[in-house]
């Protein structure tokens, strides 16, 4: 499952941030992890890495861990590769984060999270229109609340047609 | 609900170095109204007790090392608040499906940090992965917060954001920031309650502390710089005297607590 999986990503995300990437693996999942996947329903989950300097609040450091749920991940190889589209925009978010040092106290919360996955899905629904796919259901999002609270990374997330990955993407 | 703690043992550290203050972590009970509940059903709810003890044979003063509102944990910026009450039932679904014991680290820099969960097999380091128990947690205690502001009629307040302390002086530690500071007379003690239902509910072994066995002349800020669209960290150094507390810089004793809530499926 995990050649696979790296194979698939070298063939359809060749340009993937793999530089700020932790831990890319199936396998090697925590007990929690899988729980928060199996539960969300989630295909895959990235989780981001903090430190702290100067005895001070802990920071994003930039890099995370993408983990694939070996429950629904492999379903097909088209639900392989939206999930992976999806969590490469959160390790380009995070990425970001960490390059402003964006304290890990505002990030852990519900508001914060739900507006990665807005913009997470958003590519991904991108990814499925190209490939004429069903949409799947992300749920609803408020994201009056999100521009309100965070306009700037707001505005930011919303660019990820921009991430340099993103231009050599393709399903084959 | 009481039975339901298999068992905890107290561990105490650092003995030996300097004694002028301890940190004591202990656990206790409340009886409250159900927060899921309709009625007023009373149920027992943990709490965590941190009492601080001044050994010491002066007055002094220092920033609190860990932080609570409304009894509860500061896990985030509860900013953004919605349906939060709805939330809560949701966020209590979740269950910790993990074997191993987690530390809870409850060092809290100043006001911009919040509790850091992680799995205690793994080796602490400075920069560490963050384990989605703490999502757990920040959801379950940013719900309880909203549903607390409700309960204490301060709506008003949830605009705001309730760790925004703009400087630290003389004055501000005084008044604005009176909430992060503690001021103790010789062997005068204080305690803060920390709401664990959070940690009941998810259910598993968690062993709570301190990472970091120091008081600092100084506390660690954050602003964001305008220029650089970055957040950078500065350190404010401390008054070292006010009205006659001396400024306390020094190690503390302290002790691990720990506590094994059963997951209930």
């Amino acid at each position: 499952m995990m050649i696979f999986c790296q194979n698939a990503k070298k063939k359809w995300f060749p340009d993937a941030p793999m530089d700020k990437v932790n831990n890319f693996t199936v396998d090697h999942v925590s007990a929690t992890t899988q729980a928060n996947m199996d539960g969300a329903n989630a295909l895959a989950k990235t989780n981001p890495e903090a430190t702290s300097v100067n005895n001070g609040p802990k920071i994003l450091t930039g890099r995370s861990s993408v983990y694939f749920n070996k429950n629904s991940a492999f379903k097909d190889a088209k639900t392989l590769f939206f999930a992976m589209g999806h969590e490469f925009v959160h390790v380009s978010q995070i990425a970001f984060l960490g390059s402003i040092n964006f304290l890990y106290s505002s990030f852990n919360n519900e508001l914060f999270h739900n507006m990665m996955e807005f913009h997470a899905y958003s590519y991904e629904f991108d990814l499925e229109r190209s490939l004429n796919s069903n949409f799947m259901n992300a749920g609803s999002y408020n994201t009056s609340q999100m521009m309100k609270t965070y306009p700037d990374i707001f505005d930011t997330f919303s660019k990820y047609y921009n991430y340099s990955w993103v231009k050599t993407v393709q399903f084959k | 609900m009481r039975k339901f703690i298999v068992f905890i043992l107290l561990i105490f550290t650092n003995v030996g170095f300097s004694q002028n203050l301890n940190i004591n972590i202990s656990l206790g009970w409340k009886n409250e109204i159900d927060y899921l509940s309709s009625d007023t059903t009373l149920v027992e709810i943990p709490y965590l007790k941190i009492t601080y003890t001044n050994l010491s044979l002066i007055p002094i003063y220092f920033p609190k090392k860990t932080f609570n509102a409304y009894n509860l944990p500061y896990w985030s910026k509860s900013i953004g608040l919605d349906q939060k009450d709805k939330i809560l039932k949701n966020a209590l679904k979740e269950k910790n499906y993990s074997t191993n014991p987690y530390f809870v680290e409850m060092d809290q820099s100043f006001y911009e940090n919040s509790w850091f969960v992680y799995d205690i097999s793994l080796q602490h380091k400075k920069t560490m992965e963050v384990d989605p128990i703490n999502e757990y947690l920040s959801n379950i205690y940013e719900s309880l917060f909203y549903c607390m502001t409700i309960k204490s009629g301060n709506i008003n307040t949830l605009d705001k954001n309730l760790f925004s302390p703009i400087r630290i002086t003389k004055e501000s530690i005084l008044n604005d920031n009176k909430d992060y500071f503690l001021f103790l007379k010789q062997n005068e003690s204080h305690t803060d309650y920390f709401n664990l239902y959070g940690f009941q509910s998810l259910g598993g072994e968690f062993y709570f502390s301190f990472r970091n066995n120091m008081f600092f002349k100084y506390v660690v800020i954050s602003n964001f710089n305008l220029k650089t669209k970055k957040y950078e960290m500065h350190k404010v150094i401390l008054p070292e005297n006010i009205n006659g507390y001396k400024l306390y810089s020094d190690k503390f004793l302290f002790n691990e607590l720990k506590i094994n809530f059963p997951v209930i499926k």
